[in-house]
C-alpha cells in the first residue's frame, strides 16, 4: 500500500525515541482511517490534515525534548562547577581568538571593495626590469598617451597623493590631498556622501579651483556642517570652493583629507617624472592579460619615440584587489587565522578529553538511564544537547571576548593592515561565530557520544559498579592528547620563529642613530614663498631658532627620513661611462652594469650629525663651493666603481641630465624598512625647497621638545604650520608594528595551546592512575617500585605526547616554508628553534604527567586491595 | 511532573490542552486503545473534534509522563482486536485532573452568562 508507505516515510520526522514506542500504533490507525475515508476529496482532506497535524506535534515533540535535555545538562553542569567552568573558559577562548581573527580577516579580505564591477579593476604600474624595478608609479605624460592609445580600457584614472596647507578657516593644518582626473569617480563608481564630484571641465588648469572634504575632515575640521557646499577654503593659500563630500571608505586608502582635480600642466611635466597612480577599468570582456599585453605594446611605441626618457618602461597591471591587499598582509592574515583555528582545534580535543573523562564517570547514570529504557540513540541526543549547550555558552562568553579583543586589535592595527580603519565585529562575523560554536559543541560532542554510542546495560552497569571501564574511552583521549601536543608544537614552533624575527629586526644595523631624535615635516607653500631665495631665508632662520633652543645638540632638513616613505629613485653613471645627451646611452649603461638606479635623499651636512650617519670618506657638503656637489652611499660608491677607484672629486651624470660631482662618502642607511638591505642611495644639498623635513637631535627626551619646535616655526611664520611630528624611534618602532602584533598574538595563542596540552596530560594521567588503582596496587604488593608504578600510570600519555610532538614538528616543517616571507634572518627549518620546542614540550609533558602520576607511587595496596 | 514528596495537586496542571481533556474523558468509562479513543472522541463531540494519530500519540505521551493514564499489560478485548494494540487506562490522578478541569470549564461557563454571553441554562 503505497500511501502507507508514504506515511512511515512522514513519521520520520518524530524523534527515534517517539517513534519506537508508536509508530505501530499511528500506522494502524492511520491505515483504517483511510479505510473509512471514502471519495477523492476526502481522502485529500485527510492527508492535508494527517500532515499538517504531524508537522506541528513533531515539531513540538522535538522541542520538548530538547528543552527536557537543556534543563537535564544544565542540572548536570551545575553539579560540577569546576569541571563547566573549566571548558566555558577554554571554549570562550578558543571562539573568542578565532572570532576576533576572523572579524579581521573578514573586514580586510572578505568585505566587497567599494566600487561598482570590482572584478573589472586594475592598477596599472610602470615597470623597467632593465633597471630592477618591479612596479613604479606612473609619469602623468604616458598616463594620457595611455588614456589616447589603448583599446583595452572602458575608462583610465590618475591619481596623485600629496599634502598642502589648509588655511583660512582655523588653526593652519597639514591636509592629505589626492588629485584625481576627471574619470575617476565614474570609473571607481564611488559617490559623494553630499554635493557632487568634479565635473570635466574641472580636470583643466585653471578651471580646477574647486575641492572635496573627505568625510572624516568634514566631520572633524567642520562638525560635519552641511553648509559647508559652496564655501571656499585655501589650499597651500590658493582658494577653492568645496563642492561635495567623499566618503570615508574609497578602498585604497584612509589617508585622505582633501580631494582635488588633478588638472595637470601638460608644459610642466615630464615623462621621466613618475608621480601617479594609475587605475583602469577594463571593457566587458577583456581580460587582464589581453590588457596587459596590448598596453605594452603602447609602451614599446612610446620607447621608440621618447627613447630619452621612456628606455625601458613597460606596464604591469594587477587587479585592484591585490594591489589593496599585498601578499603579505593576506600572508599574516591566514597564518593568524590558521592558528586561531589550530587553538580552537585544540581546545576542542581538550574538552572532548573532559567529555570522554565525565561520560566514563556517567557510566552509572547512563546504565540505569538504559535499564529505564532509554535508547543508546536518545543517550547520544542527551550527550550532544549537552555539548551544544556548552558551546553556545561559552561561545557567547568568546564573542564579548572577541568584541573586546577586536576594539584593541582596531586601536594597534590600522596602520598595519589596509581596509581596517572602520574595524568592528559585524554581522557577518556573528554569523560566523554562531557558525563555529554549533560546529565546536558538535565536533566534541562527538568523542562521548563515540564512546556511548555502544552502552548496553549489563556491561555500561557491571563495569561502572568497579568503578573500570573498558579501553575504547583510554584510547580515544590518548589520541587527543596527542592531537593537543601536536597542535601546540606547530604554533609554538611558529611563535619562537617570529619571536626570533622580531628580536633580530629590532637589532637589525639602521646605519643610523634613531634615539633622541624628533623629526617634524613643513611644507612652505609656493605662493608665498616663490623663489629659492625667500624659502632658503625661511629655513636658515627656522634652524637658527631652532639650534638656539635648550637641548638641542644639532638640527638638519631633509627630503625624507629614514622609512618615513617617500622613495623616489634615479639612475647614476659615471660621467665617463655615459654617452651625453642620449637615451641609447643611458640604456646601454643600464645593460652593461655601470649605471645604477639609486635612491636619492636631499639633506643638509646637519642632517648627518643629527642621524649619526657616519662620514666615511671626503667631506660633506660646502656651501661656499660652487659646484654641483653629490655625496653617495658607501655602496652605491662601490657598485659605480666596481674596480675600487676613489670616487671623491669624480663626476657622475644622473637620469636627469644634471652631472654633480662627488664630494663625500657616508654610511649605509636602511632607507625603506627594518627587513630592507641598505640600498643605494645618494644624497644633494636642498637645493629645492619647498617640503622639507627637519630633524633635531636632542640631549634630553625628544618628545619634550615638540612644544618649543613650534614656537620656533611660529616665530619664523606664523601662519605655517609644522606636522608629523614624530621621534626617530617612533618611526622605527612603528615599523616593526606588524612584526610585533603577529609576534603577539600568535604567542599568545601558542602559550594556551601549551597550557591546554598540559592540562590534559596531567587529566589523562590523574585519570589512568584512578582507573587503575587496583592494577597498581597490586603490582606494588607483588614488589614493584614507586617509580614504577609512576612510569606504568604514565607511559600511554607520555608515548602519545612523543607522538604528537613528532607529527607536529613535521607539520611546523612543512608548513613553515609557506610563511618564510613573515620571518626575518631565520629560516622555518631552523634546527634550533625545533630542538628548543621539542624540549620545550619534552619537559612540560613530563611534569604535567609526573605530578599526578606522584599518586600512583602513594598508593597502599593493603587499603585499595581491600576497597 | 508531580513531585513524589509533596501531595499531589490536580490544579497544578489545569488548564488542559483540549486533546488531553477528551482523551481522559474518553478513558473515564473504560480502558481503550488509540484508535477507539480517537472514535469516541468525535462521536462524543459530533464529529467537531477528530483527533489525528500525532495530536493523539503525542498527548498520550505527556499524559502517560504526567501520570494521568496508564498502559495497560493485558488486552482486555482479545476478540475485537484486527491487530496487536496497545491499551490506555485512566489513573486515579488523571481523574481528579479531569475533574478539576470539568470543574474550571463550568465556572468559565457559569461567568460567561453572567457576561450574556452564553445561553442561560434551561
Amino acid at each position: 500500500m503505497r500511501s502507507d508507505q508514504l506515511y512511515a516515510l512522514l513519521l520520520r520526522i518524530y524523534p527515534a525515541s517517539f517513534r519506537e514506542e508508536y509508530e505501530r500504533e499511528m500506522r494502524a490507525d492511520f491505515r483504517r482511517r483511510c479505510r473509512e475515508e471514502k471519495g477523492t476529496a476526502g481522502y485529500a482532506f485527510l492527508w492535508l490534515s494527517i500532515l499538517a497535524d504531524t508537522l506541528l506535534t513533531a515539531g513540538r515533540e522535538h522541542l520538548d525534548m530538547l528543552i527536557h535535555d537543556i534543563r537535564y545538562s544544565l542540572r548536570n553542569l551545575r553539579q560540577t562547577p569546576t569541571f563547566t567552568a573549566a571548558v566555558l573558559i577554554t571554549v570562550a577562548l578558543g571562539i573568542g581568538a578565532t572570532t576576533a581573527i576572523y572579524s579581521l580577516v573578514y573586514t580586510v579580505l572578505i568585505r566587497p571593495l567599494p566600487f561598482t564591477d570590482t572584478d573589472r579593476l586594475v592598477r596599472v604600474t610602470e615597470t623597467n626590469l632593465g633597471r630592477n624595478i618591479p612596479a613604479f608609479a606612473a609619469s602623468v605624460l604616458n598616463f594620457l598617451s595611455w588614456q589616447e592609445r589603448s583599446q583595452s580600457f572602458e575608462a583610465v584614472a590618475a591619481i596623485r597623493s600629496g599634502s598642502a596647507n589648509l588655511t583660512g578657516d582655523g588653526d593652519p593644518q597639514r591636509a592629505l590631498t589626492t588629485a584625481v582626473s576627471g574619470q575617476f569617480w565614474a570609473l571607481t563608481g564611488l559617490r559623494p556622501v553630499m554635493g557632487r564630484t568634479f565635473t570635466p571641465e574641472e580636470d583643466k588648469p585653471g578651471n580646477d579651483g574647486v575641492a572635496m572634504l573627505s568625510e572624516g575632515l568634514w566631520q572633524e575640521r567642520y562638525g560635519a556642517d552641511p553648509a559647508i557646499l559652496g564655501r571656499t577654503i585655501l589650499l597651500n593659500s590658493q582658494p577653492r570652493v568645496v563642492v561635495g563630500i567623499a566618503p570615508k571608505d574609497v578602498g585604497y586608502t584612509s589617508a585622505v583629507d582633501v580631494w582635488i582635480p588633478l588638472a595637470p600642466i601638460l608644459k610642466e611635466e615630464s615623462r621621466a617624472n613618475h608621480v601617479i597612480n594609475v587605475i583602469g577599468k577594463l571593457k566587458p570582456g577583456v581580460t587582464v592579460a589581453a590588457a596587459d599585453a596590448e598596453l605594452n605594446l603602447v609602451a614599446e611605441r612610446l620607447e621608440q619615440e621618447y627613447p630619452q626618457t621612456n628606455a625601458g618602461w613597460r606596464v604591469r597591471l594587477t587587479p585592484v584587489g591585490e594591489w589593496i591587499v599585498d601578499h603579505d598582509s593576506r600572508l599574516s592574515l591566514y597564518v593568524l587565522l590558521g592558528s586561531a583555528g589550530m587553538l580552537l582545534i585544540a581546545a576542542c580535543a581538550n574538552i572532548a578529553g573532559l567529555l570522554v573523562t565525565r561520560a566514563t564517570a556517567r557510566a552509572h547514570e547512563f546504565g540505569i538511564r538504559l535499564a529505564l529504557g532509554a535508547g543508546s540513540r536518545r543517550l547520544i541526543r542527551q550527550l550532544m544537547t549537552e555539548s551544544v549547550l556548552l558551546a553556545v555558552i561559552g561561545g557567547m562568553f568568546g564573542v564579548l571576548i572577541a568584541v573586546q579583543a577586536v576594539a584593541w586589535l582596531g586601536g594597534s592595527v590600522t596602520s598595519q593592515l589596509p581596509r581596517t580603519t572602520n574595524l568592528s565585529v559585524d554581522w557577518p562575523v556573528f554569523a560566523f561565530a554562531f557558525g563555529l560554536t554549533v560546529v565546536v559543541g558538535l565536533l566534541f560532542g562527538i568523542a562521548p557520544a563515540w564512546s556511548a554510542r555502544r552502552a548496553d546495560v549489563m556491561t555500561t552497569l557491571r563495569s561502572a559498579g568497579r568503578g573500570t571501564t573498558g579501553g575504547s574511552g583510554t584510547l580515544l583521549r590518548l589520541g587527543l592528547i596527542g592531537g593537543q601536543v601536536a597542535v601546540a608544537a606547530i604554533l609554538v614552533s611558529g611563535a619562537l620563529l617570529l619571536i626570533q624575527s622580531l628580536s633580530r629586526l629590532q637589532k637589525v644595523d639602521l646605519g643610523f642613530g634613531p634615539d633622541h631624535v624628533l623629526t617634524a615635516g613643513i611644507v612652505l607653500p609656493s605662493t608665498k614663498y616663490p623663489t629659492h631665495e625667500k624659502a632658503a631665508a625661511f629655513f636658515d632662520a627656522l634652524l637658527a631658532e631652532v639650534g638656539a633652543l635648550p637641548g638641542v645638540v644639532s638640527a638638519g632638513l631633509t627630503s625624507g627620513v629614514p622609512m618615513g616613505g617617500n622613495n623616489t629613485s634615479m639612475s647614476v653613471v659615471p660621467i665617463e661611462k655615459s654617452a651625453f645627451g642620449d637615451g641609447d646611452g643611458i640604456k646601454a649603461a643600464f645593460e652593461t652594469g655601470a649605471a645604477i638606479q639609486a635612491f636619492w635623499r636631499m639633506a643638509t651636512s646637519e642632517y648627518f650629525r643629527t642621524m649619526q650617519v657616519p662620514l666615511r670618506a671626503g667631506r660633506l657638503f660646502d656651501p661656499l663651493d660652487s659646484r654641483l656637489q653629490i655625496v653617495l652611499s658607501e655602496q652605491l660608491a662601490r657598485r659605480l666603481w666596481p674596480d675600487g677607484t676613489d670616487p671623491l672629486e669624480r663626476e657622475v651624470k644622473l637620469g636627469n641630465g644634471e652631472v654633480l660631482t662627488v664630494v663625500g662618502i657616508v654610511g649605509d642607511v636602511r632607507l625603506h624598512d627594518l627587513r630592507t638591505e641598505p640600498m643605494p642611495t645618494m644624497y644633494f644639498p636642498p637645493f629645492y625647497l619647498s617640503a622639507l623635513t627637519l630633524t633635531v637631535r636632542t640631549s634630553g627626551n625628544p618628545q619634550d621638545l615638540a612644544g618649543p619646535l613650534r614656537e620656533a616655526v611660529k616665530r619664523a611664520d606664523p601662519a605655517q604650520p609644522l606636522f608629523n611630528i614624530r621621534t626617530m624611534d617612533h618611526i622605527v618602532e612603528a615599523n616593526a608594528e606588524r612584526s610585533r602584533l603577529q609576534t603577539t598574538l600568535l604567542t599568545a595563542f601558542a602559550c594556551l595551546a601549551l597550557t591546554l596540552g598540559a592540562v590534559g596530560i596531567a587529566g589523562v594521567v590523574a585519570y589512568t592512575v584512578e582507573r587503575r588503582a587496583l592494577d597498581l596496587a597490586v603490582r606494588l604488593a607483588l614488589g614493584a617500585t614507586p617509580a614504577q608504578a609512576m612510569r606504568n600510570a604514565a607511559s600511554g600519555a607520555l608515548k602519545a605526547s612523543f607522538m604528537g610532538l613528532v607529527v607536529g614538528l613535521v607539520a611546523a616543517l612543512a608548513l613553515g616554508q609557506y610563511f618564510s616571507n613573515l620571518l626575518f634572518n631565520v629560516r622555518a627549518s631552523d634546527p634550533a628553534t625545533l630542538a628548543l620546542v621539542a624540549l620545550t614540550l619534552g619537559l612540560i609533558a613530563l611534569l604535567a604527567s609526573w605530578l599526578p602520576a606522584r599518586r600512583a607511587s602513594r598508593i597502599d595496596p593493603a587499603v585499595t586491595m581491600r576497597q | 511532573m508531580p513531585s513524589r514528596s509533596s501531595p499531589f495537586n490536580p490544579e497544578s496542571l489545569l488548564p488542559l490542552p483540549s486533546a488531553a481533556f477528551h482523551i481522559l474523558i474518553a478513558l473515564a468509562d473504560g480502558d481503550r486503545h488509540g484508535y477507539a479513543i480517537m472514535r469516541d472522541v468525535a462521536a462524543g463531540t459530533g464529529g467537531r473534534l477528530k483527533l489525528n494519530p500525532g495530536t493523539l500519540y503525542t498527548t498520550i505521551r505527556r499524559l502517560l509522563e504526567q501520570g494521568l493514564v496508564v498502559e495497560l499489560d493485558e488486552r482486555p478485548d482479545p476478540e475485537e482486536d484486527d491487530e496487536r494494540r496497545r491499551y490506555y487506562r485512566l489513573t486515579e490522578m488523571g481523574r481528579q485532573v479531569a475533574r478539576a478541569e470539568a470543574v474550571r470549564l463550568q465556572h468559565a461557563l457559569a461567568f460567561a452568562r453572567q457576561a450574556g454571553l452564553a445561553p442561560k441554562r434551561t
